[in-house]
């Protein structure tokens, strides 16, 4: 854990956006969404704007004090009591984790057909994680860059394999179901959106320029799954609709000549994706830890979290009540929203208050 | 990691204990359903590629049981990923695809870019078809289904298509039809068309002038001839498809739906029978563009008549395009759509361009 790495300001979002688009992409949408699939893409749109709104709390706090984290700045604010806001913080990104494991175990479950052991899976990708959390930011940033690379490629591969296919009538009119899918859409996109949260705590640990990185980040993750939908819609019609995976479904078909069934190498790319996101959040929780336990007991806190985090994305794995339930809660917003955002968004007026009661005090 | 994955192997049938699927004809026999299978024959393979190949049967109550019934007899367990074609029985798809091809959408294996055919009486006959000795192989039975589109003789679909046409009670499959041809040397299947669907049950089958003007009004040609009489000292012309396109308009303000079909074919000449004029002159290349057209429109009418107005198919998609481009009024007619489709007046028009003249320049 090597805190005082500097990773440059394109790392950051290369990672963040290959942690976004793995929750899209394993995220089970039949389960939530039950409308027509097109209008995801005026939720994407929706959700894209409320994103820059989201992120806003974040932005000012690091341009108060660009070398405090979410952390510091909630003990530079609250004193002691700022050891809650770590350890919200702390639950929060175990539960980042949890959600998002459960989300591929399911999602491996149910393509590879449990032939491999699950738990064995979950396991080695845990330990892979951990290593990588260990290694500290730089590492993780470096092999994000990477997969940000297959990632980019294989998209790209998909949208222009499945484009000539595409036909109008597989469109259906936005709404034309109600605006049920639209507003679900819209509300899971905002709960999937925790990297804003891991802005917070990564920005003293970055150089370049936020504010476009910001920009280019979302309006990427955005384009891609407004692209990708519009190619599945056109290209699939109603097929997607049987599918409990739809981009894996459509990565299945889509070919180009002798690069046909690409489906494993989408698994691969998309397990590289995961384990990513996961050493990114165990790293971000071991940063919250540090806070409060010191950097001993944060390693020993790491390994607990780690195995808390495989243990529990099995049990829920398995549970497919609690599954169903975390696909589409508001609750999961809400807890998004508040780490995200509320919190950010409360120490950002407490800073204002402060700043003008010193000024005042001064006068 | 990598040794936690070999679990999957553990366990797991070997490749010689298993029967390698690579085509499945489903009928009807008594009742229940006869899956006819060609499977690749490991332990008795030779190495000219042929004769590795051979055709079993089993029954059940449905496909997965008559699967699994399989094994009964072979003591072998089923691979489906190599699947290249599924041929479904004239009596099978007179009694409805919905239950076939629900296994083909949930089971994890089989490979949604399969090929579908119809047989003109069983699907067994399709897939016992020998020919100087060896059995037709389903690759070449596949290779029908790709040169669909080049020689017009009839629509291909694969399993997407089909299940994308099924889903949502609006549009009806058409799929590829084949009879087994018989001459000395032995039977192969040939393309006698295209069977078209009514929801999931078999109306009837388009012989392949008909299918031309299915896969014009498609617009999916893109190749394949037809021959034109020009009543002159030219004699006859074969041309040939380039490419089609397929505009529809609606015209939803009078009492009976209006449907305005533009197609625009662009179009090949290369052969002219008596062609002692080596360079044709302008006059004569508008003279066959004009005779295409009516052609052309003929073939279109035909489809029109058979498929929409016959069989009361909407395998055209025309309802969803009426979702898309009359929204109000589709949804005041969806729950008797094709009765409407059927009783519509179509007005069918055609533009031909002829592109390419061998060894001339093109007009």
């Amino acid at each position: 854990m090597k805190q005082k790495s500097i990773i440059k300001a394109s790392q950051l979002f290369f990672m963040l956006y290959v942690c976004k688009m793995v929750i899209n992409i394993t995220y089970n949408s039949s389960f939530s969404v039950k409308g027509e699939t097109d209008d995801r893409i005026p939720a994407y749109i929706l959700s894209y704007v409320l994103t820059f709104i989201l992120v806003l709390p974040i932005y000012f706090l690091y341009k108060q004090d660009q070398t405090k984290d979410l952390i510091d700045n909630s003990y530079k604010l609250l004193g002691k009591f700022g050891f809650m806001i770590a350890a919200f913080y702390s639950i929060y990104f175990l539960c980042v984790c949890i959600y998002n494991f459960t989300f591929y175990n399911n999602y491996i479950s149910n393509i590879m057909a449990p032939k491999v052991s699950l738990v064995l899976i979950s396991v080695s990708i845990i330990a892979c994680a951990l290593y990588g959390a260990f290694k500290g930011i730089t590492g993780i940033a470096q092999t994000s860059t990477i997969v940000f690379i297959l990632f980019v490629a294989g998209t790209l591969f998909l949208i222009c394999s499945q484009m000539p296919l595409v036909k109008d009538y597989n469109f259906t009119p936005f709404f034309y179901s109600g605006t049920e899918t639209f507003f679900t859409e819209a509300q899971i996109m905002l709960s999937h959106c925790p990297c804003i949260a891991l802005i917070g705590m990564l920005f003293p640990l970055v150089k370049g320029d936020m504010k476009k990185g910001i920009f280019l980040w979302n309006s990427g993750v955005f384009l891609t799954l407004i692209l990708l939908t519009f190619v599945m819609v056109g290209s699939l019609g109603d097929y997607i609709k049987t599918q409990m995976f739809p981009f894996y479904s459509m990565s299945a078909i889509a070919g180009i000549g002798i690069f046909k069934r690409m489906d494993s190498l989408y698994i691969a790319l998309w397990t590289s994706g995961l384990f990513i996101k996961i050493s990114l959040f165990l790293y971000a929780f071991t940063i919250c830890t540090e806070k409060f336990l010191g950097r001993k007991k944060a390693k020993i806190a790491l390994f607990i979290g780690s195995a808390l985090v495989c243990v529990i994305s099995l049990f829920i794995s398995f549970k497919s009540d609690i599954y169903f339930f975390l696909q589409n809660s508001i609750s999961v917003t809400v807890f998004t929203l508040t780490a995200t955002t509320f919190i950010p968004l409360v120490l950002l007026i407490l800073s204002k208050f402060k700043k003008r009661s010193v000024s005042s005090s001064k006068l | 990691m990598f040794v936690a994955l070999f679990s999957g192997c553990s366990g797991e049938n070997k490749l010689h204990e298993k029967i390698i699927i690579k085509g499945v004809g489903v009928d009807l026999y008594d009742g229940n359903i006869e899956v006819t299978m060609h499977v690749f024959d490991s332990e008795n393979s030779v190495s000219d590629g042929k004769g590795k190949i051979i055709v079993i049967s089993s029954t059940g109550k449905t496909v997965l049981d008559a699967f699994n019934n399989l094994s009964k007899k072979t003591g072998k367990e089923p691979l489906y990923s190599q699947n290249l074609v599924l041929i479904i029985g004239k009596e099978c798809a007179q009694n409805g695809i919905n239950a076939i091809m629900d296994f083909f959408i949930r089971y994890y294996e089989v490979r949604p870019s399969v090929s579908v055919f119809v047989s003109d009486t069983t699907a067994k006959d399709i897939l016992k078809c020998r020919y100087d000795g060896f059995l037709i192989t389903c690759e070449e039975i596949s290779a029908l289904s790709f040169m669909g589109d080049f020689n017009a003789s009839g629509k291909s679909a694969d399993v997407t298509e089909v299940v994308n046409d099924l889903c949502g009670d609006i549009t009806d499959p058409a799929v590829m039809a084949l009879k087994v041809t018989a001459d000395e040397q032995g039977q192969r299947p040939e393309t006698s068309g295209t069977a078209i669907f009514n929801k999931d049950k078999l109306a009837g089958f388009l012989n392949t002038s008909e299918s031309k003007g299915f896969m014009l009004l498609k617009g999916n040609i893109k190749g394949g001839t037809f021959v034109l009489d020009l009543n002159n000292s030219l004699g006859t012309a074969t041309i040939t498809f380039n490419d089609v396109t397929a505009e529809y308009s609606f015209d939803t303000s009078e009492e009976k739906l209006k449907i305005k079909i533009d197609i625009f074919a662009q179009l090949n000449l290369y052969a002219l029978d008596n062609s002692e004029q080596r360079h044709l002159p302008n006059t004569h290349i508008d003279y066959i563009e004009e005779l295409s057209n009516i052609k052309l429109k003929e073939y279109a009418v035909c489809a029109i008549e058979k498929s929409v107005k016959e069989y009361n198919s909407d395998s055209l998609n025309l309802g969803k395009r009426l979702r898309l481009y009359e929204t109000d009024y589709f949804k005041e007619i969806q729950n008797n759509h094709r009765s409407c489709l059927s009783s519509a007046v179509y007005e069918i028009n055609v533009q031909s361009q002829i592109k390419n003249i061998g060894q001339e320049m093109g007009p």
